[in-house]
Order: structure tokens, then sequence, then C-alpha cells
């Protein structure tokens, strides 16, 4: 029951007595600012989001206390030592492998008095142990004041006051944690430690008669007064928040995206950009200086890393993802996300998730590769599960819905029966898989967190934080796979393929011209969006099929990047049942909205 | 006449479920759950003795604490009894709602007939 009793913990410092680098660990509730105070430490970017539960995996990096290097190690915020969620487990594991010499006990000064169970928990590790009141900014704007000094002895710690956003209290902290790790004698916390009796749990009442200098609000509840609050009950009010959820999500995607991304941007940058100026360029300069015919076809041919890879990934989805990133970090950092997961509960319940699903299944409309990372967040294995098969399966990434809502735009009633089809199989998939798999969701408790005004550069330096990542971690997909059609082309292995594939599509009513597009989806689906893109562009497709085969093309495979993540993340067994389940659901969702068009004939 | 476990000396307990926003008390119980949740809950504040405000019902119940605001599944909020405060204990059955919309609503009414009984 209590894994973490301090004989264990006297057992590992005996055995390593000297060690090699001192380790400090962050450790404190989820969303007190433990990863910001991380970044400014290490000078290392960690993810920082106003909502509990952003750092899902410990991350390490180095600082500098006096000119000696210590390793920090920035954990995902407890709610208690005894919990049993993924991020405890992680934090336990890390508290006993990595026995820091210091720990950093992260609070929110302005509600101090909540942690107070945690501390006491950790206190009675014995390590070495600063208090920092962090978001001291906020305390002091509600009126709270503290008397450190008194705080001090009282908890018998070191307490340090900061503000990881006003960058205050960050030099003393340095200090204190100086001291505390390269002095000679023995710790505070150390010293006076009763073994057998532990901690004395402090009495809630007396602490607080010398510590808080001013209480701004009184402890009894009074209706809400604050903007913010106000503000709070206006987004969880259904009959505003509904509307708003649905409001921003059309604005996202149909405005920023579908306009301004698919329309404006990538206009520019594919048409003016790449098809005036560096396609021919290309093609000239080759032509002269490429003596080989086949690498030159590589390059520059139909599936050629120039045209296909490059043009697509510079030209489509990079302004569209990026585009999608800013808008969901705006989102974040504001704190609108447990809003939208309040009002998504009970709906996202029907789906085998609570209201936490929200943010993977949002995130996921940016990059499903992101989401399905981001479903760590959940708390068992079965809502990971379904979480990442509903990413999979339904929820379309921000390059493909940019490209579907731009093919789609010009036909109103077609953009409709699309949205309209894909939210039924969607949400019948979801509920039916929630029903035949065993177990249940357990009960859901969430908080809050206040809602801030988000910081530019913070939203600017996340944004570009994930853009790098995408370009490093997805766009080589995009090569790769440019140079496998292009041989698979070259050799006309393609053609074969295509010929092979044909009939299934003729059962859903699409001409031939689409199985390439499919076989794309197969490896990357946004990839294959922008080719349905050039066939409705070059007037291929009528609407009928543009609109099966855009549905078909939502449902399908998750792309090689998500695919791979999915199976590092959930293994083979569970990858295999989530790529059967999406193949059959998406074949069967396109071959009956297929005769349902014919049989009334639109 | 439905009794519950909270009751005592004429005090009467109700369910959180029972309540309507805007109502205000003191947590009296919370049914255990599971030994984890049990922790979390202190974390957050979600203790007896705590005075709360329920500032919305639908979709789900969302409360107020003295360090935090939450919202729960409506399971959890059917096991957690509250007193109500002295202000509120003597407003007849359904006023507030009658203030507030000018007239008795059926989701009230059925509330009642489920709660109060
Ligand atoms: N006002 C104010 N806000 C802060 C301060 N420090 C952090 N924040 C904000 O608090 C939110 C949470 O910060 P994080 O660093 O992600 O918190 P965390 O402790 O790492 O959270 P988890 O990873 O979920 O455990 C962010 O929106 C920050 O901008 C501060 O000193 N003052
Ligand atoms: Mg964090």
């Amino acid at each position: 029951m209590f894994p973490l009793r301090n004989r264990s913990f006297e057992k590992v410092s005996k055995k390593n007595e000297v060690p090699a680098q001192k380790k400090v660990m962050l450790i404190g509730f989820p969303n007190v600012g433990k990863s910001l105070l991380f970044q400014h430490l290490t000078g290392r970017y960690a993810v920082v989001s106003n909502y509990p539960g952003t750092t899902v995996d410990y991350s390490r990096g180095n600082g500098r206390l006096a000119g000696k290097a210590v390793e920090i190690i920035d954990t995902p915020g407890i709610y208690s030592l005894h919990g049993q969620g993924q991020d405890e487990n992680i934090t336990l594991e890390l508290l006993k492998k990595e026995n820091p010499s210091l720990i950093l006990f992260v609070a929110e000064a302005a509600v101090f008095p909540r942690v107070m169970d945690l501390f006491v928990e950790i206190r009675r590790l014995s390590l070495p142990l600063i208090l920092v009141l962090n978001m001291i900014d906020e305390a002091e704007q509600r009126g709270i004041r503290y008397h450190l000094p008194a705080l001090e002895s009282e908890l018998d710690v070191p307490v340090v006051a900061t503000s990881g956003t006003r960058r205050t209290g960050l030099e003393e902290l340095k200090k204190i944690m100086t001291k505390v790790l390269f002095s000679p004698e023995p710790s505070q916390t150390a010293a006076g430690f009763d073994s057998k009796r532990g901690w004395e749990r402090p009495e809630r009442d007396g602490l607080w008669d010398g510590v808080l200098l001013k209480q701004g609000r009184h402890s009894g509840i009074t209706a809400a007064s604050s903007r913010a609050e106000k503000l709070h009950l206006l987004l969880i009010n259904p009959w505003i928040g509904y509307p708003l959820a649905v409001f921003l999500l059309f604005f996202c995607f149909y405005y920023i995206m579908g306009i301004l991304g698919a329309g404006t941007a990538v206009r520019f940058l594919e048409e003016k950009l790449f098809g005036e100026i560096l396609l021919p360029a290309c093609s000239f300069l080759t032509l002269k200086y490429l003596g080989s015919a086949f690498v030159r076809e590589l390059l520059m041919g139909q599936f050629g890393l120039i045209p296909m890879a490059l043009r697509y990934s510079l030209a489509i989805v990079l302004p569209l993802v990026t585009m999608y990133f800013l808008c969901f970090a705006l989102m974040e950092d504001c704190g609108y996300l447990p809003r939208l997961s309040y009002l998504l509960h009970k709906p996202l319940g029907y789906l085998g998730l609570d209201g936490r699903g929200a943010v993977p299944l949002v995130l996921g409309f940016g990059c499903g590769t992101m989401g399905v990372l981001v479903t760590r967040l959940l708390e068992t294995r079965r809502e990971r599960f379904l979480a990442t098969f509903l990413l999979s399966l339904g929820i379309p990434c921000s390059a493909q819905i940019g490209l579907i809502v731009g093919v789609l735009a010009p036909y109103p009633k077609v953009f409709f029966l699309w949205g309209f089809s894909w939210g039924i199989i969607f949400s019948l998939a979801g509920v039916l898989l929630n029903r035949m798999l065993p177990g249940r969701r357990g009960y859901t408790c969430l908080e809050f967190p206040p809602l801030r005004l988000p910081q530019l550069t913070a939203v600017l330096r996340k944004t570009s934080a994930r853009v790098y990542w995408y370009i490093k971690e997805i766009i080589p997909f995009f090569f790769m796979i440019s140079l496998v059609f292009q041989l698979l082309y070259m050799n006309g292995y393609l053609a074969l393929m295509e010929n092979f594939m044909a009939p299934l599509f003729r059962h859903l009513g699409l001409p031939s011209e689409v199985t390439g597009i499919f076989l794309f989806g197969f490896l990357r689906r946004d990839y294959a969006a922008a080719g349905l893109y050039d066939l409705v562009r070059d007037g291929v497709l009528d609407s009928s099929s543009v609109l099966v085969s855009a549905l078909v093309l939502t449902l399908f495979f998750p792309c090689i990047a998500q695919l791979i993540i999915i199976i590092r993340e959930r293994g083979y067994k569970e990858s295999f049942v989530i790529l059967i389940l999406i193949a059959l659901i998406s074949y069967g969702a396109g071959y009956l909205l297929n005769s349902f068009i014919s049989a009334v004939s639109l | 006449m439905r009794r519950y476990a909270g009751e005592k000396g004429g005090k009467k307990a109700v369910p959180l479920s029972c309540l309507q926003a805007g109502q205000s008390g003191i947590i009296v119980s919370i049914r255990p759950v599971r030994q984890a949740d049990s922790f979390k809950f202190r974390a957050l504040g979600l203790i007896p003795g705590a005075p709360f405000l329920l500032e919305r019902t639908f979709p789900v119940p969302a409360l107020r604490l003295p360090y935090s605001s939450l919202f729960l599944d409506d399971e959890l909020a059917a096991g957690i009894l509250v007193y109500l405060t002295e202000s509120q204990k003597s407003l007849k059955k359904g006023t507030r709602q009658k203030e507030k919309y000018g007239r008795y609503s059926f989701y009230s009414r059925l509330k009642e007939f489920f709660c109060h009984k």
C-alpha cells in the first residue's frame, strides 16, 4: 500500500554514497508551473499549458549552479504518492530509481493549503527539500501574502516565492538550491526527523496563524466575483458553451485553415512559389546538370522528391499544420480546454472516454500522430486504446481537413452530407466499440485550472517547438514515401497495384484514378487528400464520387508516422486490431454511402 | 420516507446530485470509491467538512470548493452527502427554482420526487 517507506530510501542512498552528478527533481501537483520552472532552470524547452496533466513523461536537462552542472528532472504532476494513474507511477518510479539529491516541491501559492497532504508525504522521504511557492504573482493579485520566515520555521524547510511567468525569485531559488546541494552539513529536513513517528501532519488552523499575513478571499464560498470567475461560468454554461465550441471549431477549420491556410497561403506557396518559380527552375537545373535520367526522374518525376515531397510538405501541409498548432496553443494556454472537457464529458462518456479525452481528440485535428502521443494523459489502458482507435479512424488531421474542406467548399450540399455521415459513423463506431470492449470507465473528478491570459511568447514558442517536431518527425516520411512511390511507378508496379485494387473501388462507384490516392492513403492521409485535391482540380471526379472518396479517406488508415507511434504506444496486438477495424469500417461506410447515393440519386 | 446515511439530529443530509445549481452547503460524507480516487479527492479538497457551492448541475455537476473548482460524474455526485446551509434549508421545496424561472419546471419536480420524498 505504501510503496515509499523511508527504509527503502536509506538502503538506496547507502549503495551509491557519492553520486556522480547531483540530481534535482521538480515535484508537485499538476499545473503548478513545474515545466515552466524547468525551462528557466535548464534553458531546455518542456511543454507548458494551462491544464493538469500536460507533462506525461519525465524530462531531464542540465542546469548550472555556482559553476557546477546539476541534472534537473521535470516530472508529471501528482496528487498523491499513492495514486494509481500512469503519471503517479512514472513519478514514483523515478523517485525510487533516481534518488535525487534535492526535491523542489512546487506549489501554487494562492491555494497552498491544498497541497499539505502531498507535502507531508514528500517530507517523509527525508530527502533534502525546498518548498517553491510558485505563481506568487497571482496570489498577490488576490491579496494573499505570506510571511516566508514564519512559514519556513513552521514547516522546517527552506521556502522560496517565485513567479515563472514574471521570472521573479529565480535567482533566490538558485541561491538556496546551491546552499542545500553543496553545503557540507546535513540538510535541514534530515535533522530532527523522527523515523518512528515520521512527520506530524501540521495542524491546518494553527499553522496559518503566523504565516498568512493577509488572506484575500475568505474560505467560505461566495458567488463568482472576479471577472475570470464570471467568464468561467459563461464558458461552462451549455447554452453558451456548445455554440461557442462549434463556432470556434468552425472558425478554426473553415476560416483560419480553409480560407486563410488552404486558400491564401497554400495558393500563394503552391501556385506562385512552386508552380511559377521553383519547379521550372528545378527542372531546368536538373536537365542541365544531371546526366543520369534515373536520378532526374527520382527528383522530378510524377511522384518525384521535388514536385511531390517538397511541394506537398512545404507548400500545402506545413502552413495548415502551423495554423492549427497556433490555434490549439492559444486554446491550451488560456485554459479553455478543461471547460470544453466539462461540456464534452457526457458525450465522450458514451465513447468510453471522460472529459480529458477532448484534449487528444481536438489535438488530433491538428496532427493525429501528436494526438496519439497525448492519449497518455488518459488514465486507463482501455481509454487510451479507445482514444487511439477514434483518432485513427475518424479524426482527420489539419492538412487533410484543410484540403477536404477546400475540395468540398464549392459544393455545400456535399460538404454537409460529408460532415453528417462522418459524424454518424464516428459516433456509431465509438459507441459500439465501447459497448463491446470489456470493462468500464472509472469515475471522474477533474479540476478546472484558473483562466489565464495566454502569453504571446509562450504560445509562439510552443507552436514553433511543435512545428519543429513536425518537420523532424513527420516530414521525412513524406520524402521516404515519395521515393518508394517513384520507384514503384518507374518499375511499373504502381500500375499493377492499381489494377489489382481497382475492382475494390468500383464497388464504391469510384473511377480507377482514385486508386492511386488510396494507395497514398496507406502511407499518409493528408498526402492522399492532396491527391484528391489535384483530381478535383483536374475535373476527374463528379460530386458523388468526391463525397464517397472524401468520406472513405477521412475514415481510412492512419498515416505511416501515426502507425509507427501507435505500435510504439499500444503494441502490435492492439495496433493490428485497430487497423482491421478501420479497414472494415471505412470500406463498409463507403459502400453504404455509395449505395445510398445511387438509390436516391442525388 | 427515504433516509440517508448522514441523517442525524434532525439535520438531513441530501445527495449532491439532488441539489439545484446555485445551492451551497457543507460536504458531510463521501461514499468510498477506489482508494486511489479517495487520495485524489482529498488533494482536490473534496473532503467532509468542506464548504461548497454548486455552480452547475447540467451536463454534469460543477462545484466550487475553497481552494479549487472541479466537475464530477453524476454517479459520484450521488454518493456525496451534503448539508445545505441554514438560509437555504428554510426555503420551501422548489421555491428557488420558481423564483428563478417563474414556474415549476418539470425537471425540478422530477428531482423533488426522487430526492425529497
Ligand atoms: N500567473 C502565473 N502563471 C504561471 C506561472 N508559472 C506557470 N504559469 C502558468 O501555469 C500553467 C501551467 O504551467 P506548467 O509549467 O505547464 O505546469 P506543470 O506543473 O508542468 O503542469 P503538469 O505538467 O500538468 O504537471 C501555464 O499556463 C503557465 O503559463 C506563474 O508564476 N504565474
Ligand atoms: Mg509539466
